[in-house]
């Protein structure tokens, strides 16, 4: 289907895709735009040089809560996902829906719960505060997404190690994590990208400013009815300025998901 | 295959520095909280720092700048945790805290709903301002103002920061001159008028932000009290119906507002940063209706008007024009109040923070960065720093419309004022007014007053 | 190592696995949906501590607004046309893209970086170029002479759904594209290759051969999407408010005002309540449509 595409296919395709490619583009320049109106590049300078903005503290307050919690939760959603997919035990289908049902949780609903949860395991003013319920929340929509794809690797590549005698655990490690290459990545990926970008959790969770994420550095940029044309457009240079490390991690993401598939189909 | 091991022990070291950050950061955390309870725990002493926390909206990180350094000044011991978020921001984080008692010392408050809801979660002010300030204190407020933050038992509970009025057009004189026009619109067919000109001239009249709710509901109170004064708060307490003939010609004229002055797809622009940026600051709209609060634009060097396409024009500002029977009035509120929390541990330091904000220098510096006019009477700003004759009128008569102002503008019920804005957007897209206000008196009639 | 003690070991096993998530996430999850189940069943303003039991008062009064109606018509109408699209969408593209002609890396960066940007920005961008009289959008249709299509996108309510569903898919449909790619890169090459020389097109094979062998990835796509539109909250507060009327009000806005503008805890804590119950059926019936599907093959 991919290889010896006609010149003609060709020519449509990439038609196609330009086509898309521009609309696409188009409100993301726009943005860009935006962000440079009124004082242009200075708009970028004065993000950066923000006087109550500590960057390095900002940067790494994020980097460390998104990298832990993308961590955390592809290594229990993937554990989770080989064993609802490959393992027969009871109450599988019972405790698999159960945890799915969870995705649904309107976050606004469920803030009180969520505070009076850490304030009880004592995590008040610690990173945990903001990481367990990025995990809790991210776990179960990774769980299905790690779990649908295991689904997808026939179970006779497994049934062959386990008459060799292989354990669980070193199936897990050995096949099922370097087959679901691709879905592993985008677990990483997402979750990295969704609790970077989180501004709820941080918001009600961070009370000093030496734990400030780069969502609520942002706000430094608003200011109610007060907030000046000069502030829109730095608010657009932070919030375009905060994009590039998602960016960067999904274009990493991308780039060993195409090495990584390679490398999966040669073991096999 | 030599590649990927690379990039294996690339991760492999990657994990490590962030596990060995992790601990470090950790580390250096908790070092950071030991210095400090350490210092708030040995108040005793005269040099010991104490440690308030201060959450609002208002006033700005700019404006809490100033005041924070002269607070600090005045106060070197007292040491304020500060934390501004928008509006909506706030109320999450404020709630949830609450709720779980962790609230901050010293917080903002909108009067009206938000007040009633957390008033028995804050301290009484009176006891604590007649010991402090002594007796008369009351006099040296705009009584308009602290009217607004009282308890549904009368209890004093907040004090105001800053009080702004609605509805107002905040016009560029400029392009009026450009198009001929002397005189601002007085009535609704002045208006028309006005408008007739400067369409021939290819600028868009009006810039109205109808997509906010809050300005919804602004336009409307302040345009039923042309119709008939003070009914609206009758509506409010339910001793009125909503369907009443008052509201049903205010909704006519808002229709005719919609239709036939401002911009069309109004009902799709919010006020701020759309209307002003896109269409009144960059020249391409003449008018801008919204609070008084605005007039701060004009004040330089750090007013909005200054980098933008009018920051050469003249600018002022009119009251919303005469559709009613009645003269048109102003709308007033507390725009921001302050309070202490019933569960402060430290509520002598916030006291101090309370009184500079309410009393003393705050209001002064809040009154300097004109947000809104300030609630403590007899306070004096230069204007130097603005341009023009007609914008310094402008900012004058906002302090004096503010102090005069009768009636009120946020309700006490939320999903009054939701059902409200959604009642006058209804009406706008060309629901019958009829039928929009039948909805209403339904909300109306559920609410438990 | 005794065979009993095998049998035991290899029954306690798969727990095992299970145990980490239902740790750090069930019992947390969990402990949120059982303390709003308990908030529903009260009145209280979330606030302080005067809270009186009402029993299913709440619930009650929910069936019988009408905005609540309202706004779960307006999120499934949400639902059905931004899953439909993005799904679409993203097939077509990561197919397209799948072909890696020259560009394709560019071009799916920028397909997927709306997904990574705040909505804020986006929800903004999109008010100004949806603007009625000066946005792009607009400007570009009366220059083309298309002025009867230059409608007041957010500001009339027979568009403004559709206008949120738009910017909704401008925003997502990078995540559909990422999902269905990486589930064409899994796709044997084999099975193509027999398609080819069986002489099957490129329509033929995408209809008969790829999208069937998706089908995993599709059925995520649809759970999330359905689970997605129940919490669609902050790119339609952005971009119109719920507005104009109540035209495009949600069952997150509905909630928001519920909970935080009027103080009703127990009647936004409902409102929760009934979300996860919907969401909950609603996935169950599509994961169970796709186990049987699944059987079929």
């Amino acid at each position: 289907m991919f290889s010896n595409l006609k010149r003609s296919e060709k020519i449509i395709i990439e038609v196609v895709l330009i086509l898309f490619f521009i609309i696409w583009l188009y409100p993301i320049m726009q943005s860009v735009i935006e962000s440079l109106k009124i004082k242009g590049i200075a708009n970028y300078i004065a993000v950066l040089k923000h006087p109550k903005i500590n960057y390095p503290r900002v940067l790494f307050n994020s980097f460390f809560i998104a990298v832990s919690s993308s961590f955390v939760v592809t290594f229990i959603s993937s554990l989770a996902g080989y064993a609802f997919s490959k393992l027969d035990f009871h109450f599988k289908n019972a405790l698999y829906y159960l945890l799915i049902a969870c995705l649904a949780i309107p976050p606004a609903s469920v803030m009180t719960p969520m505070f009076s949860a850490a304030k009880n395991l004592h995590l008040m003013d610690t990173y945990g505060s903001i990481i367990l319920p990025l995990v809790a929340f991210n776990s179960p929509f990774m769980l299905m997404v790690i779990k649908n794809y295991f689904d997808s690797i026939p179970d006779s590549v497994i049934e062959a190690a386990t008459i060799d005698g292989c354990s669980t655990f070193r199936i897990y490690a050995t096949m099922m994590l370097p087959l679901g290459i691709p879905a592993v990545i985008n677990v990483l990926v997402l979750t990295f990208i969704y609790s970077w970008n989180d501004f709820l959790i941080p918001l009600l969770f961070v009370r000093k400013e030496s734990m400030y994420t780069v969502t609520l550095a942002a706000q430094y940029f608003t200011a109610a009815k007060n907030q000046t044309p000069e502030m829109v457009a730095q608010l657009y240079a932070a919030l375009m300025l905060m994009t590039l490390p998602s960016m960067i991690i999904y274009i990493f993401g991308q780039k060993y998901l195409q090495s990584g598939l390679t490398a999966g189909s040669v073991k096999e | 295959m030599g590649l990927s091991r690379f990039k294996k022990a690339a991760c492999v070291i990657l994990t490590a520095a962030v596990l060995a950050g992790l601990l470090a950061g950790c580390g250096k955390q908790a070092a950071e909280g030991d210095v400090q309870s350490n210092g708030s725990k040995t108040d005793d002493t005269e040099e010991a720092q104490k440690t308030i926390t201060y959450w609002t909206w208002v006033p700005t990180d700019s404006q809490w700048k100033l005041c924070y350094d002269a607070f600090q000044k005045k106060y070197p011991n007292i040491k304020v945790e500060f934390w501004r978020g928008e509006k909506p921001d706030y109320d999450k984080k404020l709630q949830v805290a609450m709720a779980a008692g962790q609230g901050p010392d010293v917080l903002g408050m909108q009067v009206g709903a938000m007040l009633k809801q957390y008033e028995k979660n804050l301290e009484p002010i009176k006891p604590l301002a007649d010991s402090k300030w002594g007796s008369g204190w009351e006099s040296k407020l705009s009584e308009a103002a602290t009217k607004q933050t009282l308890a549904s038992d009368g209890t004093l509970v907040a004090l105001p920061i800053n009080f702004t009025a609605q509805e107002f057009v905040i016009y560029n004189k400029t392009l009026f001159d450009e198009a001929g026009i002397k005189d601002v619109p007085k009535t609704y067919d002045e208006w028309l008028d006005v408008n007739k000109k400067l369409t021939a001239k290819g600028i868009i009249p009006v810039a109205f932000g109808g997509k906010d709710g809050w300005h919804c509901d602004d336009l409307f109170i302040a345009l039923s009290n042309q119709f008939g004064p003070g009914k609206v708060y009758e509506a409010e307490a339910g001793k009125l119906s909503w369907t009443d003939k008052t509201f049903v010609d205010t909704m006519g004229a808002i229709k005719k507002l919609f239709d036939n002055v401002f911009q069309k797809g109004a009902l799709g622009v919010a006020t701020y940063p759309d209307a002003r940026d896109q269409y009144f600051y960059s020249r391409k709209a003449a008018m801008f209706p919204t609070g008084t609060w605005h007039v701060s634009f004009t004040v330089a060097p750090s007013g909005e008007k200054f980098g933008t396409k009018i920051e050469n024009d003249e600018t002022g500002m009119f009251i919303l024009p005469k559709i009613g029977p009645y003269d048109p009035v102003a709308i007033a509120g507390v725009d921001t109040a302050i309070a202490i929390n019933k569960d402060s541990k430290n509520k002598d330091a916030a006291w101090e923070l309370f009184s500079f904000m309410a009393m003393d220098e705050g209001q002064q510096i809040m009154a300097e960065t004109v947000q809104g006019s300030p609630s403590r009477k007899g306070i004096t700003v230069s204007l130097d720093s603005v341009k023009f004759q007609s914008e310094k009128d402008a900012i004058n008569a906002a302090n004096k419309i503010v102090a005069e102002s009768k009636y009120k503008r946020q309700l006490d019920y939320p999903e009054l004022s939701d059902a409200l804005g959604v009642a006058v957007q209804d009406v706008a897209a060309g629901k019958p007014i009829d039928k929009a206000l039948e909805e209403l008196q339904k909300v109306s009639e559920k609410i438990k007053r | 190592m005794s065979i009993a003690k095998n049998k035991l070991a290899k029954k306690i096993v798969p727990y095992l696995y299970v145990l980490p998530i239902i740790i750090l996430s069930g019992l947390f999850l969990y402990y949120c949906i059982g303390s709003t189940a308990y908030t529903s069943l009260y009145e209280w303003n979330g606030i302080n501590d005067e809270i009186k039991f009402i029993g299913l008062e709440n619930y009650k009064n929910l069936f019988e607004d009408k905005v609540f109606y309202i706004s779960l018509f307006n999120t499934l109408i949400f639902f059905v046309f931004t899953v439909g699209i993005q799904a679409m969408l993203g097939l077509l593209l990561a197919v397209l893209l799948r072909a890696k002609l020259r560009g394709h890396t560019l071009f799916k960066s920028i397909f997927f970086m709306p997904v990574v940007m705040a909505p804020i920005i986006i929800a903004s961008i999109f008010r100004i170029m949806m603007d009625y009289n000066l946005g792009n959008l607009n400007v570009m249709l009366r220059a083309l002479h298309l002025d009867f299509l230059a409608v007041s996108w957010l500001g009339d309510p027979k568009y403004s759904l559709m206008s949120v569903i738009i910017v909704n898919v401008f925003e997502w449909m990078g995540f559909s594209m990422v999902m269905y790619y990486s589930g064409l890169l899994a796709l044997p090459d084999d099975v193509f290759e027999s398609a080819k020389i069986d002489g099957a097109g490129f329509f033929n094979t995408l209809f008969k051969i790829t999208i069937p062998m998706l089908k995993g990835t599709t059925s995520t796509l649809i759970v999330l999407g359905i689970v997605g539109s129940l919490k669609t909250f902050d790119i339609v507060v952005m971009l119109t408010g719920g507005g104009p009327g109540r035209s495009t009000e949600f069952i997150t806005t509905f909630l928001y005002k519920r909970t935080i503008e009027e103080y009703k805890a127990g009647s936004g804590a409902a409102i929760g309540i009934i979300i996860l119950i919907i969401a909950f059926v609603m996935s169950i019936i599509q994961i169970k449509f796709y186990e049987s599907s699944q059987k079929d093959m």
